[in-house]
Protein backbone atom coordinates (compact mmCIF):
# COMPACT_ATOMS: atom_id res chain seq x y z
CA UNK A 1 0.00 0.00 0.00
CA UNK A 2 0.97 3.48 -0.84
CA UNK A 3 3.02 5.17 2.89
CA UNK A 4 0.99 8.53 1.93
CA UNK A 5 -2.05 6.45 2.25
CA UNK A 6 -1.88 4.71 5.05
CA UNK A 7 -0.25 7.68 6.90
CA UNK A 8 -3.80 9.65 5.88
CA UNK A 9 -5.86 6.40 6.90
CA UNK A 10 -4.40 6.66 9.80
CA UNK A 11 -5.15 10.18 10.85
CA UNK A 12 -8.52 9.57 9.71
CA UNK A 13 -8.79 6.86 12.18
CA UNK A 14 -7.10 9.10 14.85
CA UNK A 15 -9.61 11.57 14.11
CA UNK A 16 -12.70 9.68 14.62
CA UNK A 17 -10.98 8.25 18.03
CA UNK A 18 -10.67 11.51 19.66
CA UNK A 19 -14.51 12.28 18.02
CA UNK A 20 -15.59 9.23 20.24
CA UNK A 21 -13.61 10.02 23.10
CA UNK A 22 -15.16 13.95 22.89
CA UNK A 23 -18.73 12.80 23.13
CA UNK A 24 -18.60 10.19 25.80
CA UNK A 25 -16.54 13.08 27.80
CA UNK A 26 -18.66 15.85 27.64
CA UNK A 27 -21.97 15.17 26.83
CA UNK A 28 -23.99 17.70 28.85
CA UNK A 29 -27.35 15.90 27.74
CA UNK A 30 -26.53 13.03 29.75
CA UNK A 31 -25.98 14.37 32.90
CA UNK A 32 -29.18 16.44 32.89
CA UNK A 33 -31.93 14.88 34.97
CA UNK A 34 -34.95 16.88 34.58
CA UNK A 35 -36.80 17.25 31.30
CA UNK A 36 -36.10 21.33 31.52
CA UNK A 37 -32.30 20.74 32.38
CA UNK A 38 -32.14 18.19 29.40
CA UNK A 39 -33.73 20.85 26.60
CA UNK A 40 -31.42 23.46 27.92
CA UNK A 41 -28.05 21.05 27.72
CA UNK A 42 -29.98 20.14 23.93
CA UNK A 43 -29.88 23.06 23.01
CA UNK A 44 -26.54 24.39 24.37
CA UNK A 45 -24.84 21.18 22.87
CA UNK A 46 -26.74 22.49 19.50
CA UNK A 47 -25.52 25.85 19.98
CA UNK A 48 -21.70 24.96 20.40
CA UNK A 49 -21.62 22.75 17.14
CA UNK A 50 -23.41 25.47 15.36
CA UNK A 51 -20.43 27.90 16.40
CA UNK A 52 -18.04 25.74 15.57
CA UNK A 53 -19.83 25.30 11.98
CA UNK A 54 -19.99 28.73 12.02
CA UNK A 55 -16.10 29.19 12.36
CA UNK A 56 -15.36 26.62 9.94
CA UNK A 57 -17.86 28.38 6.81
CA UNK A 58 -16.09 31.68 7.87
CA UNK A 59 -12.90 30.10 7.40
CA UNK A 60 -12.76 30.13 3.59
CA UNK A 61 -11.19 26.36 3.47
CA UNK A 62 -14.33 24.72 2.59
CA UNK A 63 -15.97 24.21 -0.98
CA UNK A 64 -19.36 25.32 -1.76
CA UNK A 65 -21.22 22.11 -1.66
CA UNK A 66 -19.91 21.43 2.11
CA UNK A 67 -21.03 25.30 3.35
CA UNK A 68 -24.72 24.22 1.45
CA UNK A 69 -25.10 21.18 3.36
CA UNK A 70 -23.68 22.46 6.65
CA UNK A 71 -26.19 25.56 5.93
CA UNK A 72 -29.18 23.57 5.65
CA UNK A 73 -28.14 21.00 8.52
CA UNK A 74 -28.26 24.02 10.65
CA UNK A 75 -31.79 25.48 9.49
CA UNK A 76 -33.65 21.98 10.00
CA UNK A 77 -31.56 22.10 13.47
CA UNK A 78 -32.76 25.69 14.72
CA UNK A 79 -36.31 24.89 13.90
CA UNK A 80 -36.89 22.30 16.06
CA UNK A 81 -34.63 23.81 18.36
CA UNK A 82 -35.92 27.75 18.82
CA UNK A 83 -39.36 26.50 19.71
CA UNK A 84 -37.95 24.25 22.77
CA UNK A 85 -37.29 27.07 24.69
CA UNK A 86 -40.70 28.50 24.94
CA UNK A 87 -41.97 25.11 25.72
CA UNK A 88 -39.45 24.73 28.57
CA UNK A 89 -40.31 27.95 30.21
CA UNK A 90 -43.87 26.85 29.91
CA UNK A 91 -43.00 23.65 31.51
CA UNK A 92 -40.99 25.49 34.42
CA UNK A 93 -44.31 27.45 35.18
CA UNK A 94 -46.19 24.32 35.52
CA UNK A 95 -43.78 22.42 37.37
CA UNK A 96 -44.07 25.38 40.24
CA UNK A 97 -48.15 25.34 40.29
CA UNK A 98 -47.89 21.32 40.30
CA UNK A 99 -45.20 21.28 43.36
CA UNK A 100 -47.63 24.20 44.75
CA UNK A 101 -50.91 21.60 44.91
CA UNK A 102 -52.40 23.31 41.83
CA UNK A 103 -55.39 21.77 40.33
CA UNK A 104 -55.09 19.75 37.27
CA UNK A 105 -51.04 20.34 37.44
CA UNK A 106 -49.86 17.04 37.49
CA UNK A 107 -51.62 15.88 34.10
CA UNK A 108 -51.11 19.30 32.71
CA UNK A 109 -47.18 18.84 33.85
CA UNK A 110 -46.78 14.97 32.69
CA UNK A 111 -48.20 16.66 29.00
CA UNK A 112 -46.30 19.40 28.57
CA UNK A 113 -43.14 17.43 29.95
CA UNK A 114 -43.46 14.90 27.26
CA UNK A 115 -44.21 17.55 24.60
CA UNK A 116 -40.47 18.95 25.61
CA UNK A 117 -39.01 15.52 25.53
CA UNK A 118 -40.26 14.66 22.30
CA UNK A 119 -38.77 17.68 20.98
CA UNK A 120 -35.62 16.86 22.48
CA UNK A 121 -35.70 13.27 21.34
CA UNK A 122 -36.17 15.14 17.70
CA UNK A 123 -33.31 17.79 17.96
CA UNK A 124 -30.54 15.30 19.28
CA UNK A 125 -30.38 13.39 15.44
CA UNK A 126 -30.73 16.88 13.96
CA UNK A 127 -27.42 18.45 16.15
CA UNK A 128 -25.76 14.88 14.85
CA UNK A 129 -26.35 15.62 11.32
CA UNK A 130 -24.77 18.99 11.68
CA UNK A 131 -21.97 17.73 13.61
CA UNK A 132 -21.72 15.47 10.41
CA UNK A 133 -21.95 18.01 8.44
CA UNK A 134 -19.47 20.15 9.85
CA UNK A 135 -16.69 16.93 9.95
CA UNK A 136 -17.41 15.25 6.48
CA UNK A 137 -14.24 16.47 5.38
CA UNK A 138 -12.84 14.17 7.26
CA UNK A 139 -13.56 11.13 5.15
CA UNK B 1 1.40 21.96 24.36
CA UNK B 2 -1.87 19.05 24.49
CA UNK B 3 -1.71 16.29 22.24
CA UNK B 4 -4.10 17.51 19.95
CA UNK B 5 -2.12 20.78 19.32
CA UNK B 6 0.89 18.42 18.80
CA UNK B 7 -1.40 16.25 16.02
CA UNK B 8 -1.68 19.44 14.68
CA UNK B 9 1.93 21.03 14.40
CA UNK B 10 2.29 17.42 12.55
CA UNK B 11 -0.03 17.37 10.04
CA UNK B 12 0.55 21.40 9.11
CA UNK B 13 4.30 20.08 8.83
CA UNK B 14 3.32 17.28 6.63
CA UNK B 15 1.45 19.12 4.33
CA UNK B 16 4.43 21.38 3.99
CA UNK B 17 6.41 18.66 3.48
CA UNK B 18 4.17 16.98 0.81
CA UNK B 19 3.45 20.42 -1.24
CA UNK B 20 7.37 20.78 -1.78
CA UNK B 21 8.42 20.50 -5.42
CA UNK B 22 11.97 19.18 -4.57
CA UNK B 23 10.34 15.78 -2.82
CA UNK B 24 8.01 15.54 -5.79
CA UNK B 25 5.08 17.75 -3.94
CA UNK B 26 4.07 19.52 -7.34
CA UNK B 27 2.28 15.74 -8.56
CA UNK B 28 -1.09 15.60 -8.37
CA UNK B 29 -1.62 12.46 -5.68
CA UNK B 30 0.93 14.68 -3.48
CA UNK B 31 -1.27 18.06 -3.94
CA UNK B 32 -4.23 16.37 -3.34
CA UNK B 33 -2.52 14.87 0.25
CA UNK B 34 -1.45 17.95 1.15
CA UNK B 35 -4.96 19.55 0.75
CA UNK B 36 -6.41 16.81 3.11
CA UNK B 37 -3.53 17.58 5.37
CA UNK B 38 -4.52 20.89 5.52
CA UNK B 39 -8.20 20.21 6.62
CA UNK B 40 -7.35 17.36 8.66
CA UNK B 41 -5.26 19.74 10.94
CA UNK B 42 -8.30 22.75 10.77
CA UNK B 43 -10.61 20.01 11.78
CA UNK B 44 -8.44 18.83 14.38
CA UNK B 45 -7.81 22.52 15.75
CA UNK B 46 -11.97 23.36 15.64
CA UNK B 47 -12.44 19.88 17.18
CA UNK B 48 -10.32 20.52 20.27
CA UNK B 49 -12.16 24.29 20.56
CA UNK B 50 -15.21 22.58 20.57
CA UNK B 51 -14.17 19.65 22.91
CA UNK B 52 -13.51 22.41 25.32
CA UNK B 53 -16.98 23.91 24.80
CA UNK B 54 -18.80 21.06 25.39
CA UNK B 55 -16.83 19.93 28.37
CA UNK B 56 -17.39 23.29 29.69
CA UNK B 57 -20.73 23.19 29.43
CA UNK B 58 -21.08 19.64 30.42
CA UNK B 59 -19.93 20.84 33.46
CA UNK B 60 -22.56 23.73 33.89
CA UNK B 61 -25.18 21.19 33.33
CA UNK B 62 -23.79 19.00 36.19
CA UNK B 63 -23.87 22.48 38.28
CA UNK B 64 -27.46 22.89 37.26
CA UNK B 65 -27.95 19.27 38.86
CA UNK B 66 -26.18 19.74 42.16
CA UNK B 67 -27.87 23.24 42.53
CA UNK B 68 -31.29 21.23 41.73
CA UNK B 69 -32.56 23.56 39.75
CA UNK B 70 -33.41 24.40 35.72
CA UNK B 71 -32.55 27.14 33.07
CA UNK B 72 -33.22 30.68 34.37
CA UNK B 73 -34.81 33.08 31.41
CA UNK B 74 -31.33 35.19 31.37
CA UNK B 75 -29.67 31.47 30.35
CA UNK B 76 -32.32 30.53 27.51
CA UNK B 77 -31.61 34.54 26.77
CA UNK B 78 -27.81 34.19 26.35
CA UNK B 79 -27.78 30.90 24.68
CA UNK B 80 -30.36 31.56 21.87
CA UNK B 81 -28.12 35.22 21.31
CA UNK B 82 -24.80 32.68 21.15
CA UNK B 83 -27.41 30.49 19.13
CA UNK B 84 -28.56 32.99 16.34
CA UNK B 85 -25.20 35.17 15.81
CA UNK B 86 -23.76 31.51 14.63
CA UNK B 87 -26.80 30.77 12.59
CA UNK B 88 -26.88 34.26 10.81
CA UNK B 89 -23.03 33.74 10.17
CA UNK B 90 -24.28 30.21 8.70
CA UNK B 91 -26.98 31.61 6.75
CA UNK B 92 -24.81 33.94 5.11
CA UNK B 93 -22.00 32.01 3.90
CA UNK B 94 -24.37 29.53 2.35
CA UNK B 95 -26.31 32.43 0.74
CA UNK B 96 -22.91 33.35 -0.60
CA UNK B 97 -21.94 29.52 -1.57
CA UNK B 98 -26.06 28.88 -3.17
CA UNK B 99 -25.03 32.33 -5.35
CA UNK B 100 -21.84 31.13 -6.30
CA UNK B 101 -23.12 27.41 -7.67
CA UNK B 102 -26.01 28.91 -9.46
CA UNK B 103 -23.15 30.83 -11.84
CA UNK B 104 -20.58 27.69 -11.62
CA UNK B 105 -23.65 26.29 -13.15
CA UNK B 106 -25.01 28.76 -15.62
CA UNK B 107 -21.18 28.82 -16.87
CA UNK B 108 -21.32 24.76 -17.34
CA UNK B 109 -24.61 25.48 -19.32
CA UNK B 110 -23.03 27.76 -21.10
CA UNK B 111 -19.95 26.02 -22.02
CA UNK B 112 -21.82 22.83 -22.97
CA UNK B 113 -22.34 25.06 -26.54
CA UNK B 114 -20.33 24.86 -29.02
CA UNK B 115 -18.94 27.93 -29.81
CA UNK B 116 -20.77 28.14 -33.28
CA UNK B 117 -24.26 27.31 -31.86
CA UNK B 118 -23.41 30.91 -29.08
CA UNK B 119 -25.28 33.77 -29.75
CA UNK B 120 -24.18 37.00 -29.24
CA UNK B 121 -25.84 37.58 -26.24
CA UNK B 122 -24.51 33.83 -24.50
CA UNK B 123 -21.38 34.70 -25.54
CA UNK B 124 -21.31 38.06 -23.87
CA UNK B 125 -22.90 36.52 -20.28
CA UNK B 126 -20.20 33.47 -20.80
CA UNK B 127 -17.12 35.95 -20.56
CA UNK B 128 -19.15 37.99 -17.78
CA UNK B 129 -19.64 34.58 -15.95
CA UNK B 130 -15.43 33.58 -16.48
CA UNK B 131 -14.74 37.06 -15.51
CA UNK B 132 -17.40 37.16 -12.18
CA UNK B 133 -15.94 33.23 -10.81
CA UNK B 134 -12.30 34.29 -11.40
CA UNK B 135 -12.51 36.80 -9.03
Amino acid sequence: MNPMRSLIRLQVLLVIALALQACGAANAVARAETTEQRAYAAYGEFTIVEEQAAKLVSSGQLDDRTVMAIGRADEAAKKVADPMIELTLEVTAIRSEYEEGGKDAESRFISAANELNGWVERLLPLVVNLQSATRREEQ
Amino acid sequence: MTPLQLIMVALNGLSVLVNNPAIGGSNLKFQEASELLSILSLLITRGEEGYEDLKAFAEEIQKMVDENRGPTPTEWKTMRARSDVAHETIQKARRAAEARQELADELDALEAISEEDLTEEQSARLGELTSQLAE
